[in-house]
């Protein structure tokens, strides 16, 4: 069985004119059908770079320098922009975490979920005859508007013929998370990836939404790629927990792993200095020190400044590769390395 | 690691900026006329040769109908068109910001009362006036059309602080100040102002030019001050002799020209730079 | 049934009341009013941290600035207590009051990019407290010192002072901003959701630096937060708010046992790292309109246990464990 995403090695440079900013450095990820994977870490630590990059979405003066994507086998950076553009929403789909930048004001919420239905389900191109068809070819509008309100009733918005006639600003931050969810449904990709959904949500509505994304992962088999910082969230359905660091994977764990017996020192300092609800009384531990900066990163492992277990000469000097432990657990450190040895 | 200031970034901009550049070049090309006029120019502006003469080794530019060296004439003009390009857009600046940052940092119905006047001022045609209002003066001179211009397109200037003044009174940083009990001429002044200086200096370079194509204006119609020496007033005393004697017109004109273009280009380009939307 | 107040308060807080108006028609009138702030009693006792929590909306940010006068109500008292016994009433004092008031009282907003003047240097937007507050016996070069040591104690080195915004981190510029609101000596503190613009890892710094450096100088704190959890490890006592009103105060540590429907939802929506899916009351809808609130208790379009007396009635906010006060009509005797 082929993996659903396998990245080998991607590098993502920015060249800006303060430098080249090495957004993502050499990162080696995979993804299983029917699994969860969340990708943790800060800004600038390369998750949305990572998943634009999937989408070949990254724009001057960005670019994919080095690596294979391979989706279901194929390698999405040999692809044209042509079919890439068959990929995009029909078989990978992307919900991004501002929903009210990524709608178009000027359009209803019916009229843009039912774009991506024609431009996929319906191969419309969007040429000028397809702009008629859309417009009067009333089979055509019906078929569109039924798949719409369907798509709108499957995330929880209520009353959906009513509702797809509105434009996005009459709909709360919720719905218009919940309306962007529908756009990446309707087409059934095999992987939808969610960079930070529910950041700019109230905690009780964020509940909803990771619950609806729950819902419809158990009913349309989709396997979701969920970036955040917010740990708490991924460990929600996430099986998988990646956890980046500037531009680098550190570590690679089935979640309650993570969380039980962390294996990076990055990992294990973030989960001891997260406050958590229900412990008052424990003071926080801290990292010291602030995230390094991705023109001039640090020699060896971009964490060994702030780290308390770093091995002067070998952590400041070589960067550690990514090793598999036996029990799976991948970790880019160097007390693994010598354990190994 | 080096971190780069916004100076720096902004100066790295400048240079790729061909045409910010050229009228950077023209300014200062100006600007040295200006401060080095008793040097370069050969003559006294006042000093009478034979008239009309030609342009020839002794009078680059040629003379006019008085008989005063063309050449020079343009030179010195340059330090009267700066004169009052930067005494015009001095006095506009402190009346744009008394009045513009009182309304918009106040508000209320003193807001509402000095906008309405200044959409009167708006409404009418600015030179028209600017020409009924100098005209009015028997004895003219450089300080009353200086006044007069500065005192009747004071609004433009002012809207636009005002609404900058608009959008940082809510800044955090400015709630910051007031929540620590600064007084509003403090805000003003040491928080407001700093942060919106540079739409204005953008601005104000573009009214310079304004201001120095009015005041050549008004010398060609003869509204300006006789005694001193004005690219308008050149060119006027040549338009009667422009078939015979082109080169009295012709050279303050181009050099006028060359002004206003320079601080157009320039202007524009600073608008461009630091993404100012005025 | 007036709720009983406890311990010396440094701010009282009467039925404050804060409405916006939405502005329309031709000639611009108030069409309709957002009720931000609906009637708010409360005290911020003396030497407390005070946790202000609720999402978007509630009316957290507008109380908290209610309070220090940024804003002012349109109805209702915000009194400021001295140990002397001296008041002051916030909304209506000015002049030379206005200003040794806000001698007394520090702010740390919430995004700490926006809210340091990028043209001053650190040591100017550190000092200028001190400046504006007199200080007549200090000279020059003594504030400067002040300053040198006030950033120590934030934690920065003598380095920063000459550098401008733009030079410094985010959690190194809202270091500085606590540094601001501290040294001209104030009693109270308003943090208006401090840690929430700052990156995971840095979060716990600038909070066990806030938590030592209130303790240090013997701060009254008021903390907003929407992160229930930050809340809860920076306060001594929480309050709820919901659509304008507080729908339950108590100590925190009879937090964790909330009583108020609303409050347990709060709790039980916030993800816990390294549990799967745990059970959870979700609620129906989003957060009804602010501008015409639902009638009776505001919070009952949404909750699970609402009663038809629910829908009419308001229930008001009063105590039912010692200092443990909610407003709910499940809890009246």
């Amino acid at each position: 069985m082929s993996k659903l995403l396998d990245i080998r090695n991607l590098r993502v440079y920015y060249y800006t004119r303060y430098g080249v900013v090495k957004a993502v450095d050499g990162v080696s990820l995979e993804m299983e059908k029917g699994e969860n994977l969340g990708v943790a870490g800060e800004s600038g630590s390369g998750k949305s770079t990572l998943a634009l990059s999937i989408l070949r979405l990254i724009r001057e003066p960005g670019k994919i320098v080095s690596g294979k994507i391979l989706f279901n086998g194929e390698d999405l950076l040999k692809k044209s922009e042509e079919e890439m553009r068959k990929i995009r929403g029909a078989r990978i789909s992307m919900i991004f975490q501002d929903p009210t930048s990524s709608l178009n004001p000027v359009y209803t919420i019916g009229d843009q979920i039912g774009e991506a239905i024609s431009l996929h389900q319906f191969n419309v191109e969007g040429g000028l005859l397809d702009w008629f068809l859309a417009k009067f070819k009333r089979s055509y509008v019906r078929e569109v508007e039924d798949k719409v309100k369907e798509a709108l009733s499957l995330v929880g918005v209520s009353d959906p013929s009513k509702r797809m006639k509105e434009y996005p600003h009459q709909f709360s931050g919720g719905m218009r998370q919940r309306a962007m969810i529908a756009m990446a449904i309707s087409c059934r990709p095999d992987l939808l990836i969610a960079d930070e959904p529910t950041t700019n949500l109230d905690v009780t509505i964020q509940a909803q939404i990771l619950d609806l994304m729950n819902h419809l992962q158990e009913e349309f088999d989709v396997s979701i790629m969920l970036i955040s910082h917010n740990l708490g969230v991924l460990s929600e359905f996430c099986h998988k927990i990646a956890i980046m660091y500037a531009g680098n994977l550190l570590e690679l764990s089935d979640t309650e792993t993570l969380f039980e017996d962390p294996k990076h020192p990055y990992t294990e300092a973030l989960l001891q200095s997260i406050p958590r609800f229900g412990f008052k009384g424990k003071r926080l531990s801290t990292i010291p020190g602030k995230p390094p900066s991705l023109i001039n990163p640090p020699l060896g492992c971009k964490f060994h400044p702030r780290c308390k277990y770093r091995i002067d000469g070998v952590c400041n000097k070589i960067p550690p590769p990514l090793i598999e432990l036996d029990s799976g657990i991948k970790v880019a450190c160097h007390r693994y390395l010598e354990e190994c040895q | 690691m080096k971190i780069t200031s916004p100076t720096a970034s902004t100066l790295k901009k400048l240079k790729e900026n061909k045409a910010a550049l050229f009228g950077f070049a023209i300014v200062l090309f100006f600007i040295t006329l200006v401060i080095f006029a008793d040097i370069i120019a050969p003559y006294d502006p006042n000093e009478v040769f034979r008239a009309r003469q030609p342009p020839s080794s002794k009078h680059w530019f040629g003379t006019d109908t008085r008989g005063r060296d063309v050449f020079s004439l343009v030179v010195y003009g340059a330090r009267t068109t700066f004169y009052v390009g930067a005494c015009c857009c001095l006095i506009e600046f402190v009346i744009s910001f008394i009045i513009g940052g009182v309304s918009g940092y106040i508000g209320g119905w003193l807001d509402e009362a000095l906008m309405r006047i200044a959409d009167i001022f708006l409404a009418l045609p600015s030179f028209i006036m600017v020409i009924l209002a100098v005209s009015m003066f028997k004895a003219r001179s450089l300080s009353i059309i200086i006044l007069v211009m500065a005192l009747i397109d004071w609004p433009y200037m002012t809207r636009v602080i005002r609404s900058q003044v608009l959008q940082m009174k809510n800044a955090p940083f400015v709630e910051a100040a007031r929540a620590m009990g600064a007084s509003t001429p403090r805000i003003l002044f040491r928080h407001i102002l700093p942060n919106i200086i540079l739409p204005v200096i953008v601005l104000s370079t573009i009214h310079f030019a304004g201001y120095v194509l009015w005041e050549a204006s008004l010398s060609f119609l003869g509204l300006g001050d006789p005694n001193s020496i004005s690219y308008g007033a050149i060119i006027l005393s040549g338009k009667n002799t422009l078939q015979t004697c082109p080169w009295i017109s012709f050279f303050p004109g181009i050099f006028l020209f060359l002004l206003l273009l320079g601080f157009q280009l320039f202007g524009d380009g600073l608008r461009d730079i630091f993404e100012i939307r005025v | 049934m007036v709720c009983k107040m406890s311990g010396e308060s440094l701010f009282e807080i009467r039925n404050v009341k804060k409405y916006f108006p939405i502005k329309g028609g031709i000639i611009p009138k108030a069409v309709e009013w957002v009720h931000a702030v609906d009637g708010v009693t409360f005290d911020i006792r003396r030497g407390e941290t005070f946790g202000l929590v609720g999402e978007s909306g509630c009316g957290k940010t507008t109380t908290g600035r209610l309070i220090i006068g940024l804003e002012k109500p349109d109805e209702g008292k915000i009194v400021f207590k001295e140990p002397n016994g001296r008041t002051y009433v916030i909304n209506e004092i000015s002049g030379r009051d206005r200003k040794y008031i806000a001698s007394k009282i520090g702010v740390v907003f919430q995004d700490p990019h926006l809210s340091l003047n990028p043209r001053m240097r650190i040591k100017s937007i550190v000092r200028e407290p001190l400046d504006i507050h007199g200080h007549m016996h200090t000279s020059k070069s003594e504030k400067d010192e002040l300053v040198l040591k006030m950033l120590e104690n934030v934690g920065l080195d003598a380095s920063y002072a000459n550098r401008y915004p733009y030079e410094l981190s985010g959690g190194e510029k809202q270091r500085v901003a606590i540094a601001r609101a501290l040294i001209a000596n104030p009693e109270f503190i308003l943090a208006d959701e401090p840690v929430s613009s700052i990156d995971v890892s840095i979060r716990s710094q600038i909070l066990n630096l806030m938590k030592d450096l209130i303790s240090q100088f013997k701060l009254t704190c008021l903390f907003i937060s929407h992160d229930l959890s930050v809340i809860e490890y920076i306060s001594d006592r929480i309050g709820v708010m919901y659509l304008g009103k507080i729908v339950e105060l108590a100590p925190v540590e009879a937090f964790k046992d909330a009583l108020h429907p609303y409050s347990i939802t709060l709790i039980s929506a916030v993800p816990v790292p390294g549990k799967r899916s745990k059970k959870r009351i979700i609620l129906k809808g989003a957060v009804p309109s602010a501008i015409n609130p639902p009638p009776g208790c505001r919070f009952h379009t949404r909750c699970p246990f609402a009663t038809p007396k629910c829908k009419k009635e308001e229930p008001k906010l009063i105590e039912v464990e010692k200092d443990h006060l909610i407003a709910c009509h499940l809890y009246e005797q």
